[in-house]
């Protein structure tokens, strides 16, 4: 097993606070193994199906609005929708209800930390599309 | 209607490719991040099928990101089939990029993101730019952070808005970027969004809508209600936060931060303290922009005279000696005035430091500011609480056993400090205090360096 973010995180006596990946490990690690009495609930678009499809569901609410709002406002729909992806649940929830508009750009940006080089193609944000 | 997943992504190889050459691009590349998608490579995780990021043997890689949120290893299966499918663009922000988008964001809008969603604000700002004037974009931001996050994660932005908030006051001067690469992408970067596209925040959680007029067009949670807003050209009006959409402890940061003097819960004196298992990775970055534009600053410090001296005025000769003394290598002690600070702390000031941190940021006394630097081996350092008018000043000589640094910071209560910290980066050293009691009290005089 990896090491926890408590064990590698510095040294004062303070109270650490894990990782989300650690809380998921732990969680799922409890539910695979009481899962007569147990039922994961997750807050994340990740997991096994069908929870993301379960978050992904509730969480479409958002793009819901984002499209319902924005159309009485303009009159059309968003160029493009922006949100931040780790586990990605807001994200995909917000994407979700623009899957089928090809006009709206789709766009993830993930955590490069401290720095991380990326493929060629995701490093500048492509050109606008012409199909809008 | 939801599309279904085509066959061909489950059926695409796993065998993680580490040594697949890729290119050598401009900027750090680094294993501390947490670009899933980007980087990653696919595999399981979680009982699902996505990228992940994973060692040559399929062992998950450790993730590093300045939010909490981001910190994941794995992603959501659906936005890897969005990757695949090139229906979704992925791009992703360095932990500088999100603090400069947080910055902007707080700095034009007077809207404090979460660091999660600073990153989307940095890109947005990047893709702004691309489309013409009239195009709509969308950006969600969270109005709270998940509950996973936790205490790190608000600690983190308590000070964070502490910090940036002081950049409401000075005009946006500083965001010129460090790399020269990146020199373009940010000048006047909200004024960019204002210009070339309108910007929705959809406030995710609870929290209503500001009534602040301002160049964003804000959706209300609710379908019911819809509000725009309108464009207002004064800095002073767009800075102001409306405290609704404000969480109560970024409130306390910013009103400290703006009006030390009318913040009823901290008062004078009153430290804003963060959590310390972010200190790094907080600050590294924070404090490697504001040491800079400290330097760049340059010439404001001034040898205070006496008690007329302005708070701002004191902190930034102080952390402009600081700096100066980082770049001629001096011991900085020998350039403070002990005297000052002993007077200073006679007056008894107090504040609350479960872990005291660590910035430097001209114009920010509200912050305490343990500071700084080192020489080699860490054979000394200085030590520096700036809480508005106290000044707090020890040399401490930090053998590896810290126990030699407790006895050297003269605090009155030093018996409270449970630790001395020292974190390097970068030629520079942060030093974290703990107090293993909630309060610790400045009222001693300042120990001389041995």
């Amino acid at each position: 097993m990896r090491p926890s973010r408590p064990a590698r995180a510095p040294h004062l006596a303070l109270r650490l606070t894990p990782s989300p990946s650690s809380l998921a490990d732990e969680a799922m690690r409890d539910w695979v193994t009481n899962l007569t009495n147990t039922h994961y609930l997750v807050g994340s678009a990740i997991g096994p199906a069908p929870f993301p499809t379960i978050v992904r569901d509730f969480q479409s609410v958002i793009g819901t609005e984002i499209k319902t709002q924005l159309y009485g406002l303009t009159g059309k729909l968003p160029d493009a929708v922006i949100a931040c992806v780790g586990g990605g649940s807001n994200a995909i929830g917000t994407f979700h209800p623009f899957i089928n508009d090809k006009s709206v750009r789709i766009v993830g940006v993930e955590a490069a930390g401290e720095g991380a080089s990326l493929s060629p193609s995701l490093l500048p944000l492509p050109a606008r599309r012409s199909s809008s | 209607m939801r599309p279904s997943l085509p066959l061909s992504f489950l059926s695409l190889p796993d065998v993680p490719r580490p040594d697949s050459p890729r290119l050598p691009l401009a900027g750090v590349d680094t294993e501390h991040h947490s670009a899933t998608i980007s980087r990653g490579t696919k595999g399981v995780f979680h009982g699902v099928r996505t990228y992940i990021l994973q060692s040559a043997v399929g062992q998950i890689m450790g993730t590093h990101s300045i939010s909490a949120g981001l910190d994941y290893p794995g992603v959501g299966p659906e936005h890897a089939w969005l990757h695949e499918t090139k229906r979704g663009e992925y791009t992703s922000a360095t932990d500088e990029e999100a603090l400069r988008g947080f910055r902007a964001c707080t700095q034009m809008e007077g809207i404090i993101p979460a660091l999660e969603t600073s990153h989307a604000v940095w890109a947005t700002m990047k893709l702004a730019k691309t489309l013409p004037k009239e195009a709509n974009i969308v950006m969600v931001r969270r109005a709270a952070p998940p509950l996973w996050a936790g205490r790190r994660h608000r600690r983190a932005r308590a000070l964070l808005e502490a910090q940036v908030a002081d950049a409401l006051v000075p005009p946006a001067d500083s965001l010129g970027s460090r790399r020269q690469g990146r020199a373009g992408d940010l000048g006047d970067p909200a004024g960019q969004v204002g210009r070339q596209a309108r910007l929705a925040c959809v406030p995710l959680l609870s929290s209503p809508p500001s009534p602040r007029p301002s160049p964003f067009l804000t959706l209300s949670p609710s379908l019911s209600q819809t509000s725009t807003a309108t464009p207002t050209s004064s800095r002073a009006e767009r800075c102001t936060p409306s405290p609704s959409s404000l969480r109560s402890e970024t409130l306390l940061a910013y009103s400290a931060a703006v009006e030390p003097r009318s913040c009823p819960p901290l008062g004078r004196g009153a430290v804003l303290a963060a959590a310390a298992p972010v200190t790094s990775r907080i600050l590294v970055p924070a404090l490697r922009l504001s040491l800079r534009e400290s330097v760049r600053s340059g010439p404001s410090w001034r040898r205070p005279t006496g008690r007329g001296v302005s708070d701002s005025a004191l902190a930034r000769s102080l952390l402009a000696l600081l700096a100066l003394a980082l770049l001629s290598r001096l011991p900085p002690v020998q350039m403070l005035r002990p005297s000052l600070t002993a007077r200073q702390l006679q007056q008894g000031h107090s504040f609350n430091a479960r872990s005291t941190l660590v910035a430097a940021r001209p114009g920010s006394p509200h912050l305490a500011t343990v500071l700084l630097t080192s020489r080699a081996k860490l054979n000394v350092q200085v030590t520096t609480v700036t809480v508005l008018e106290i000044v707090y000043l020890a040399a401490a000589t930090t053998e590896p056993p810290p126990t030699a640094s407790k006895s050297s910071v003269a605090t009155a209560d030093a018996s409270n400090l449970a630790s001395i910290a020292t974190d390097s980066y970068d030629g520079l050293t942060f030093v974290q205090l703990g107090a293993s009691q909630s309060l610790l009290k400045l009222s001693d005089t300042v120990e001389r360096p041995r």
